[in-house]
């Protein structure tokens, strides 16, 4: 026994020896990365080496890069900047979000990369974005600021009383609309429904009276995607409640919508219209996408849609190729439309998804990162990662430029639709910004009244900044315990008469009063006049 | 080798070695065949075990373990004092006793089926057949019974309803989330489970069967007696295994079954940890989970060893 225990203690000596060798290691290197950071500012002026970069940031989930040279957007920022630039890319949910933090967690920190509002505070706070002060301004990204960023607008985007953090470039519009198939419509001889209580008429119509014609009971009015995990809020009884986006500010009260006291009201016409049975059963367990599966499929007639070219008819990713495709029905038709058009359909879109440095890059990485990323926010960037190569994929003359859509199908769709990941930092659906026009002789009579009909759509006003949560408060916990109890209401409950009795939970021992106060603060400053917001019932 | 060394008798002059010493010499290369052992668990197991000092820290990703500020057991409070922790306790030990009792012996009883087949190839194909599943990763798993169950498009549940039967609803139920979570880790893992009792099994003296039914036992008794006091060893061995590891409920197959209407039931430990930990990079807290698991663990390998050796088995060591 006495000797196990001397060989015990020699090899424990050991590891504890091995171990602190692997942390003076592991300050040797760190030691090493701020000198030739030293090395690298020193060096400016002299031949640039090439420098390795690598960015994660999101992309559509159809997407993928191709391999080699088939990715010329990858060849020329690299012989362009004299870089190899790898990108990671990932479709933005909880996915992304637990990869990008495994990735921190093992050191491993993206030189740039993509997160969402509220996640950016934790890296912030940790350390791992570095400081942009000095760094993003108009001298070195002179594009960012020209096009799409006002240099004021930063400090209200500043959180923790650092600069750490950048927003890309925005859409103004988010072009969210609901679809709906109109010729089903035309079957059953319906109007496109123009308020709540037609919208549910219709849903009734398509899920009972065979609109597809084909003798089945197969459809359903409408579909939504909850991922598992929450009350989806496409469901079109929040904004029948007043209930918009996820914050609004009503006289000077700041609202939290999924919280209010109007779920009551909101969660109760919800059980009415999922007890009608015009709802996909599936709709909480589907995932995002799954819902646009459905509807392709001719199992849906109504579903909620993002982005501006999502049934424009030569999209082939779109609802409605993809729904022409599959149903084998070229009359099948996704009109656009809102019940709430008149009084407000969303909330502007606010600056919210920034991008980040890492604090572990050097100076160099960084420094080639922001010539890229501001290269793609300018004008010949922005048309290579949209529209691909001048000469190849589109033509230009003056300010107008052509687009060739079997060389673009060719080289960008059917080569995993890439260009998708290079438009993370520019998220933008056209070109105007640069006063370009495009001439897509694909875009159809049809496809420009969408646009035209979405663009009418009245907008209301956003809280005007983004938000960031209280120290040492937690979010998280207090939304998982809202969606379940939510969900609880609708399927277990027999009404929503609890709700009221909820809400002081989530306000008291979910820390709702604090989070909530903070926020208004947030916006009191933002809006320069007083914001509260009240707790109670 | 043993016994074939002797010891090397003292040189004039050389002074005497402590025994431990001598022995050590003696077996010098036997405890060398054994660093490479002793090195993996070292490197991959012990050192990483002094990552657990993050649970007494507010861990922040970039001071590291060393620049850390200290405090003392505030994350243990925590833990204890959260609204969540009762319920997660709750369902991760249901969870696991389920799984001890519902997965272990469905593992025995195929085992001694298949033990009582005498044609080769039948043997072989039923084994093969049963094992299969256990390499199928269980987000394939979840898609068929998304497949067969969706509550809207499953195709057992359109059969049901097409047949007039009324709706079933599987995987968004609270009552039937456990069995759900049970009756697919039987049919994934039974196979393979079954594999480590037919080993048992072929090492039972043929010699005892042979004289049990000369004294005129039947097949009943032949089992009664001889095969299961056999594998009674192994069996006891496996369930203090899995003593060991209660507080772990099989974390990939319920993170990926787990969906909101059934967090009151599902929701255990380890999805909590890992929200807690890779969603929202907190890695304090989920660490001090992490070492309540792990002493939870070894005080109950103790007392099941210890258990196991009083009823007159052996235990594992």
């Amino acid at each position: 026994m006495k000797r196990y225990s001397a060989i015990l203690i020699g090899l424990l000596a050991l590891s504890l020896i091995i171990s602190a060798c692997g942390n003076n290691n592991g300050n040797g290197n760190n030691n090493g990365g701020s000198a030739s950071t030293d090395a690298g500012s020193g060096n400016k002026g002299t031949v640039e080496e090439k420098v390795k970069l690598n960015w994660f940031v999101t992309a559509s989930a159809d997407a993928q890069i191709p391999k080699g040279d088939l990715d010329f957007v990858k060849k020329t920022i690299d012989e362009k900047f004299n870089v190899d630039l790898v990108i990671d890319y990932m479709p933005l949910g909880t996915d992304f979000q637990n990869k990008l933090n495994s990735r921190v967690a093992s050191s491993d920190i993206p030189d740039v990369f993509f997160v969402d509002g509220i996640s950016s505070n934790q890296y912030i706070k940790n350390g791992v974005a570095r400081e942009m002060t000095g760094l993003v301004t108009p001298a070195n990204m002179p594009n960012y600021f020209k096009y799409w960023v006002k240099e004021e607008d930063l400090p209200k985007y500043q959180v923790q009383g650092k600069f750490a953090r950048a927003p890309i470039p925005y859409e103004r519009n988010y072009f969210r609309s609901y679809y709906i198939r109109k010729d089903w419509l035309d079957n059953l001889g319906l109007q496109i429904p123009k308020s709540y209580d037609e919208m549910i008429e219709v849903m009734k119509a398509f899920t009972l009276n065979d609109p597809d014609g084909n003798k089945k009971n197969d459809t359903f009015g409408f579909t939504a995607y909850g991922n598992g995990t929450n009350m989806s809020m496409e469901f079109p009884t929040y904004v029948k409640n007043g209930l918009v986006g996820d914050f609004v500010v009503e006289g000077d009260k700041f609202i939290d919508t999924r919280t209010d006291l109007r779920m009551q009201q909101t969660l109760t016409d919800t059980k009415a219209l999922l007890d009608l049975g015009v709802v996909d059963p599936d709709w909480l367990l589907n995932k995002n996408g799954q819902q646009y599966e459905k509807a392709t499929q001719g199992k849906a007639g109504i579903v909620l849609g993002f982005g501006k070219n999502i049934a424009f008819d030569n999209n082939a990713e779109g609802l409605q190729a993809k729904t022409k495709e599959i149903t084998g029905n070229d009359k099948a038709d996704w009109a656009p439309f809102d019940p709430f058009a008149e009084t407000g359909t969303f909330i502007e879109p606010v600056p919210s998804n920034p991008f980040l440095f890492s604090s572990k890059s050097t100076d160099e990485q960084i420094k080639r990162s922001m010539q890229i990323l501001d290269w793609l926010a300018g004008e010949e960037g922005f048309l290579m990662t949209h529209y691909g190569r001048e000469g190849t994929e589109f033509t230009r003359s003056g300010s107008q430029i052509t687009l060739n859509q079997e060389a673009f199908k060719a080289n960008v769709t059917d080569n995993g639709n890439f260009l998708t990941v290079y438009q993370w930092f520019t998220p933008i659906s056209g070109p105007e910004a640069y006063e370009i026009e495009v001439a897509d002789p694909t875009i159809t009579e049809r496809d420009k009244a969408i646009v035209e009909t979405i663009n009418s759509y009245k907008i209301l006003p956003s809280v005007g900044t983004s938000l960031v949560v209280k120290e040492g408060m937690d979010l998280a916990a207090l939304r998982k315990r809202m969606n379940e109890l939510q969900v609880q209401v609708i399927y277990d409950e027999k009404d929503a008469s609890n709700w009221p009795k909820y809400r002081e939970e989530l306000m008291s021992k979910y820390g709702g009063k604090e989070i909530f106060t903070y926020y208004a603060e947030q916006v009191t400053a933002a809006q320069g006049k007083s914001i509260t917001f009240d707790s109670g019932n | 080798m043993r016994g074939t060394a002797p010891a090397p008798a003292l040189m004039p002059g050389e002074r005497m070695k402590p025994k431990w010493m001598r022995t050590f010499w003696r077996y010098r290369w036997l405890y060398l065949f054994m660093v490479p052992g002793i090195a993996y668990y070292i490197i991959f197991h012990y050192i990483p075990m002094f990552g657990l000092v993050v649970a007494f820290q507010n861990y922040n990703l970039m001071e590291g373990i060393f620049g850390s500020p200290w405090v003392g057991l505030d994350n243990f409070r925590t833990v204890f004092s959260s609204p969540d922790f009762p319920v997660l306790i709750k369902n991760t030990l249901l969870l696991s006793f389920y799984r001890i009792i519902f997965n272990m012996l469905p593992d025995l009883v195929l085992a001694l089926m298949l033990n009582e087949i005498r044609v080769r190839w039948f043997k072989k194909t039923i084994q093969t057949l049963t094992y299969g599943p256990h390499f199928l990763s269980w987000i394939i798993v979840y898609g068929i019974m998304f497949s067969f169950f969706a509550p809207g498009s499953g195709l057992v549940t359109t059969f049901f309803r097409d047949m007039g039967w009324g709706s079933i609803d599987v995987l968004t139920n609270s009552e039937w989330f456990r069995p759900m979570l049970v009756l697919t880790d039987i049919w994934k893992s039974t196979g393979y489970g079954a594999i480590i009792y037919l080993a048992a099994l072929a090492g039972i003296n043929n010699e005892l069967y042979e004289s049990a039914s000369m004294d005129g036992a039947g097949r009943w008794r032949q089992l009664w007696h001889i095969t299961l006091p056999g594998v009674r060893d192994v069996f006891i061995l496996l369930v203090i295994l899995r003593l060991g590891s209660i507080l772990d409920a099989g974390f990939e197959q319920v993170y990926i079954f787990l969906n909101v209407r059934v967090y009151d039931v599902g929701d255990i430990l380890d999805t909590w940890i890992f929200r807690r930990g890779i969603e929202q990079m907190d890695f304090s807290v989920p660490a001090a989970v992490g070492v309540f698991k792990s002493i939870i663990g070894f005080v109950l390998v103790l007392g099941a060893n210890k258990l196991a050796k009083r009823f007159g088995g052996s235990g594992i060591w």
